[in-house]
């Protein structure tokens, strides 16, 4: 017999019997045992869980005040607890971002299973749904049984997983389609039963047949950032030049990797006019380097860039070059290296970027 | 053109003289073995044998190669590389079935990969239940990348043509028949004409091989010819089937690349002759390159796609790539190309997000036409390797600290095969 | 490619205009870099090994110039930029 799992319980006021609107602004406070909607929780339990204790505060509280999650971890600190579940909260907004945020920082904080519930327009899913598991409800406490069948059979798999990301060797634990969760954003690797082959042949018949299929890869939304200002005008500005070309001096001194880079190196070209072949070598692993390594100005164009400069088109090159490699680099990475040199950029006064790639 | 396997299963392996198969294990000479590769190849060779389900990791492995020769009085394979240049893919083909040539090296710039016989990472990959006769290979003194993988690939080939040449005298275990007539004549005839009988007109489905040719150690050979200065040409399956195709990657990462032993057993192409005549018409295969240049990109697209659309008459294609970020664009090329000439696709590829699976873009590049992809998984999803009792093609890689007994913790990508873009992987993703 | 794109887009955000040469142009637009230059190949983005040392000078030194035109172009959305043929 497995010990049962110790539950916490969130609740707004309201589900919480303290009040209705008028306690809306009530502080979080602890409370011994199951309420309201908890008691239905441990029914559901049963056997295979105690719920030890209700959090209850008021929506106002907490949609007013983002330290109210820390206050109630506060108030967590010394409950030993194995599971926390909040509301479901169905379509109603403040409740929402409550149960959203107390999951979401439970789970970071005490890494113990997390679920609420919600009404798939419930502004707080496509807020929350990547950091915590909520469960599809319906729109009002009128399906409350349902719902509280849903968190209760998912908070169960999960305390059951190794994994409390849910995922196990050779299967998932856990999954949206099967566990009525909002998806979190994640792709993980399954083993299927069907060769990939296989599944392209059936998926284009139904294409070419009108008849429905899903894409295995939904399409990413393409990223968009409002234009940076132009320059004014050239003939004073400082460039610099930077390359995700993996362009480094021969025998790469500093290590920086071929693949997947997640940091960047600067290195001067202070009274350089142009970058000799043997001084320099690339180190991406991307592409078959051998034009570059004969002349490097093919991916940094110091030459070129020199004669602009001398003949006065802009104002002036900054005397160092940064580089990494972008080969199977991910975006995050490649947004925080960029972060970095900007603000080496902006400590040098340089006013314009010219960026490599391959 | 009519193909005929003659299939010989492989049931066992055991070390032996002379080289032989009987009743389905094979017996393997491998000091014979490996002094003939060292004279065919000018390398340092020496033949180990491995078992599907034996505590074994096979390290530094840079392809795989199923042993093949050809039913007539030289055995010659490999047409255009190691055989003479003849047409692949008609008349019969001795097969290994359930053995694998495995190439395993070690050189700066060189990029092996990793297979499991057994436990969880075993059943990854295909080639985790194969038995494997694996070439360790080591470079003659200062050689540099370029020849040795060409040496290495030598090897390969060699061993993969004597393995099948000593055992074809034996009974086959199966005769598979791949018979396909691609002229109009031929569909016609045998196949229901549009709304005859009331039936539906079958669908013309096609696929589209895309080669990559990104340097000496990182392209796939069409009948020993480079791909990179080369226009799209039709194929018929049949040739790829039997060795027309030989991959020669040797410096990508072995997630990336498609192995000769994949191409030989093609699961696109495969699929397509299972169906054919019942869910649809297998219209026929076109090879494209994929080139380095942007205006030689949009070209190779526009030139595959016509031959789809105008010479096949295909409804939908299936197109796959090879390499990494600039394949993913290749790839978004075709499918723009053919769906713009009113043929549909779908694409097979896998996905480059990070180990935590949650990422913007899965891909390098995508088109909005793209809505039909299969994936493969996330090549950077990482996976356990328990420790193991033997390791063969070396103790060390460049990539991978420490030894490599295990226990490891390893990026999908450092399997073969594991996100084969060809698809001959059961790997799929969920989103979680 | 992808890193490229991404950190184009990043240093655009942060209000430096960053003219991001490169060959695969799809991708470029699909990440989110705003000036986009035309590069002659993936293996050597601003040059060409079957030029001319002269040709090729000459080609690298107008593929900068329209990286300079890019940067002093206002723009309210991404835009692809070619260099003048030779």
């Amino acid at each position: 017999m497995v010990e049962p799992l110790r539950v916490v319980h969130y609740l707004n006021q309201f589900f919480g019997q303290i009040g209705g609107e008028e306690k809306a602004d009530a502080a979080p406070r602890l409370h011994q045992g199951p309420l309201g909607p908890g008691l239905l929780l441990q029914e559901r339990l049963g056997e295979r869980g105690r719920v030890v204790a209700t959090v209850i505060c008021g929506d106002n509280y907490a949609a007013e005040r983002q330290e109210t999650a820390g206050e109630v971890l506060a108030l967590l600190r010394g409950l030993e607890f194995d599971a926390f579940v909040a509301g479901p909260a169905f379509n109603a907004g403040r409740y929402g971002l409550a149960c959203g945020s107390l999951c979401a920082a439970v789970r970071e904080a005490r890494g113990v299973p997390c679920v609420t519930g919600m009404f798939a327009e419930n502004p707080a899913v496509e807020q929350f749904r990547r950091r915590a598991y909520i469960v599809r409800s319906g729109s009002t406490a009128r399906e409350m049984a349902q719902a509280m069948e849903a968190v209760t059979a998912l908070l169960l798999k999960l305390a059951a997983a190794p994994d409390e990301t849910g995922v196990q060797a050779g299967g998932l634990a856990v999954s949206p389609e099967a566990d009525g969760y909002f998806p979190q954003g994640r792709t993980v690797n399954v083993v299927g039963d069907r060769l990939a082959a296989a599944r392209a042949v059936e998926m284009l018949l139904a294409r070419v047949q009108g008849r429905p299929f899903h894409t295995e890869i939904p399409l990413p939304a393409p990223g968009r950032v409002p234009p940076a200002p132009a320059l004014r005008e050239l003939r004073g500005a400082c460039l610099a030049l930077v390359t995700e070309g993996g362009l480094v001096p021969a025998g790469n001194p500093d290590g920086l990797v071929g693949a997947r880079a997640s940091s960047y190196r600067a290195y001067s070209i202070a009274g350089l006019g142009s970058l000799r072949a043997g001084a320099y070598e690339s180190v991406h692993r991307g592409f078959d380097t051998s034009a570059v390594n004969a002349d490097p100005n093919r991916i940094v164009p110091l030459d070129a860039a020199r004669q602009l400069e001398a003949e006065g088109v802009f104002g002036k090159l900054h005397e160092t070059y940064y580089v990494t490699s972008g080969c199977a680099t991910w975006i995050e990475s490649s947004q925080a290296m960029a972060a970095g040199i900007a603000a080496e950029l902006r400590r040098n006064g340089v006013d314009g970027v010219i960026l490599t790639a391959t | 053109m009519r193909l005929e396997l003659l299939v010989h299963r492989i049931r066992d392996l055991r070390a032996g003289a002379p080289t032989r198969l009987g009743g389905g294990v094979l017996t393997v000479d491998t000091a014979a073995l490996g002094e003939a590769l060292r004279a065919a190849a000018g390398i340092e060779v020496r033949v180990e044998l491995a078992r599907p389900g034996e505590s074994v990791r096979l390290s530094n492995v840079l392809d795989l190669i199923e042993p093949r020769c050809k039913d007539d009085a030289g055995g010659a394979y490999f047409a255009g590389f190691h055989a003479p240049l003849q047409v692949a893919g008609s008349g019969g083909t001795h097969v290994l079935e359930g053995l694998a040539v495995v190439e395993t090296g070690a050189l700066r710039g060189l990029i092996g990969g990793v297979i499991d016989l057994s436990g969880a990472a075993a059943r990854l990959t295909p080639f985790g239940s194969l038995h494997h006769v694996v070439l360790e290979t080591a470079p003659r003194a200062g050689m540099d990348k370029t020849s040795y993988a060409a040496a290495i690939r030598r090897a390969g080939l060699e061993a993969a043509c004597l393995l099948a040449r000593a055992c074809r005298s034996a009974a086959p275990d199966e005769r598979r028949t791949y018979d396909l007539s691609l002229t109009a004549e031929g569909s016609a005839s045998s196949l229901p004409a549009a709304g005859a009988d009331g039936a539906p007109r079958l669908p013309r489905i096609a696929y589209v091989c895309m080669l990559h040719a990104l340097g000496d150690t990182r392209e796939s050979y069409l009948y020993g010819q480079r791909v990179r200065d080369f226009t799209p040409t039709l194929l018929h399956p049949n040739e790829v089937l039997d060795g027309a195709v030989v991959s020669h990657h040797y410096d990508i990462s072995p997630g990336m690349k498609n192995t000769t032993y994949t191409f030989q057993n093609h699961p696109v192409i495969r699929d397509l002759y299972a169906r054919h005549g019942r869910d649809l018409i297998f219209a026929g295969v076109v090879a494209a390159n994929q080139p380095v240049r942007l205006e030689d990109k949009e070209c190779s697209a526009f030139m595959t796609a016509r031959l789809s659309a105008h010479l096949l008459r295909a409804d939908g294609v299936i197109i796959t790539k090879e390499g990494a970020g600039a394949g993913d664009y290749d790839l978004m090329r075709q499918c723009q190309a053919h769906e713009a000439m009113g043929v549909r696709t779908v694409l097979i590829d896998n996905e480059q997000i990070n180990a935590s699976g949650i990422g913007e873009m899965p891909l390098i590049d995508v088109t909005p036409y793209a809505e039909a992809m299969v994936s493969t998984g996330n090549v950077e999803e990482l996976v356990h390797l328990p420790e193991v009792a033997r390791v063969l093609g070396g103790d060390t890689m460049v990539n991978v600290p420490g030894s490599l007994r295990g226990p490891l913790r390893l990026e999908s990508i450092v399997i073969p095969g594991a996100n084969s873009t060809l698809g001959l992987t059961s790997m799929a993703t969920a989103h979680v | 490619m992808r890193c490229g794109a991404a950190m184009a887009r990043e240093l655009e955000r942060q209000g430096i205009p960053t003219a991001l040469v490169a060959t695969l142009v799809s991708t470029a637009l699909t990440v989110g870099a705003n000036r986009i230059v035309v590069g002659t190949g993936i293996q050597h983005p601003l040059g060409n090994p079957k030029l001319s040392a002269e040709e090729e000078r000459r080609q690298r030194r107008r593929l900068l110039e329209c990286a300079l035109q890019s940067l002093t172009t206002d723009l309210q959305e991404q835009r692809v930029f070619e260099a003048a043929a030779a």
